[in-house]
């Protein structure tokens, strides 16, 4: 320990250098999601979570997810007005830090409110996409 | 392992070679992290094909301070290989953030121009929306004069007419374009934000004809699904890097 450091309380010096760790590892990953809701694996559960993408037209929520090595027949599908839920079974065990995973599961936070009886869903490749009708929640405006 | 040669000594980043071998007008092959990990999947498959060996790595204090551990060997995320005759290949396991494109792309190239390339062939995805519908993606090309072009004429890529190159590539073509390096740059119709290696398969099949190499693609078809879960990671923290706000001001994609 150099000698500008004598003296100090450990403690002081530790948290010195977790805050230098933390502008180094922000000032690389400025930019990359943390957030505990993009993790993709749930490890107690054994499950991975899709790496999903969301985009919204003016009539429509159209959900996207990658789900390799699933069948069609094994996924399952629920969606309510503003969450969609998936669950997918693998034909293979996937081994990751010596866990062994077998299905996908997620559940995605609708960007606006749909009509989930009137959702369509198709599967091609390993990719599911689910198209879900926005809910018309408007008055209408007579024009004078 | 010795390091006999270290580029740019003076820079915040170099390339560290591990020999001194040196090949003759060796082809250079790039697999960045980027849209649909087309190139990263595209070079790591051909490394393990080709059974190249680990030649050097770049490094930097602006990188991140990632090692990766594989088979209980630490490796660093930027690596380079070589099969010891005439192909020399590069691939990143870490998205090259936006703040240190350019200082890498200028190493990269200061490097290249010492290996004397007959060519360096950059391999990306470019995003389209119907990526689901489509069987067979097509793939389009730039080249730096006409003697590429007139290889890729035995193949069934396009010319890339117009569009928007940002990121990681773009720089490595400027930096090449300067240094008068010889470059072929391959976009592979591909998903944005999921790994595409059937994305990556076009774009080898390419490669095979115009260079006349033969990289079997039968196990990168058999291992596809595989390989896209085992990329999920990288190609997470890509889509993050993908949504930079300087990436992002670019107002579109070609496709």
């Amino acid at each position: 320990m150099s000698d500008e450091r004598e003296g100090r309380d450990i403690f002081d010096v530790i948290e010195e250098m977790d805050k230098r760790m933390r502008r180094i590892m922000e000032r690389a990953f400025a930019g990359i999601s943390m957030d505990v809701d993009e993790q993709l694996y749930d490890m107690e559960r054994k499950e991975l979570k899709p790496l999903t993408q969301i985009s919204e037209t003016d009539e429509e929520v159209i959900v996207t997810l990658d789900i390799p090595c699933a069948s069609k027949e094994s996924i399952e599908l629920k969606a309510t007005e503003d969450t969609l839920f998936i669950r997918a079974r693998m034909d293979r065990c996937v081994t990751f830090s010596n866990v062994e995973f077998e299905n996908y599961s997620k559940s995605v936070r609708l960007p606006a409110r749909v009509e989930p009886k009137h959702a369509r869903a198709s599967f091609r490749n390993g990719v599911l996409q689910v198209r879900l009708p926005k809910k018309f929640e408007g008055n209408e405006i007579k024009i004078e | 392992m010795a390091l006999l040669a270290e580029d740019r000594s003076d820079a915040s980043m170099k390339v560290v070679e591990y020999d001194g071998s040196k090949m003759e007008s060796p082809y250079i092959f790039i697999g960045l992290p980027d849209v649909g990990l087309v190139g990263s999947i595209a070079v790591s498959y051909m490394i393990d094909s080709v059974k190249m060996v680990e030649i050097g790595h770049v490094e930097s204090d602006l990188f991140p301070p990632i090692l990766l551990v594989r088979n209980g060997e630490v490796k660093n995320p930027i690596r380079l290989y070589s099969d010891g005759s005439n192909m020399i290949a590069l691939i990143s396991e870490m998205p090259i953030h936006p703040s240190t494109l350019q200082e890498f792309a200028t190493s990269i190239a200061d490097w290249f121009k010492r290996m004397r390339p007959r060519l360096v062939i950059s391999i990306t995805g470019i995003p389209v929306q119907n990526r689901l519908n489509i069987d067979k993606p097509k793939v389009f090309y730039i080249a730096s004069d006409e003697h590429i072009s007139s290889l890729m004429r035995s193949t069934q890529a396009l010319v890339f007419e117009e569009g928007i190159i940002f990121g990681a590539y773009a720089a490595i073509l400027k930096a090449c374009m300067s240094r008068d390096i010889s470059t072929l740059t391959l976009f592979t119709q591909s998903h944005l934000n999921f790994p595409d290696p059937f994305a990556s398969i076009e774009a080898l099949d390419v490669l095979n004809k115009a260079l006349n190499i033969s990289i079997d693609l039968n196990e990168l078809r058999e291992e596809a699904e595989m390989i896209r879960i085992k990329t999920r990671e990288l190609m997470k923290q890509t889509e993050s890097m993908l949504a930079e706000p300087r990436l992002k001001a670019s107002p579109t994609f070609y496709g």
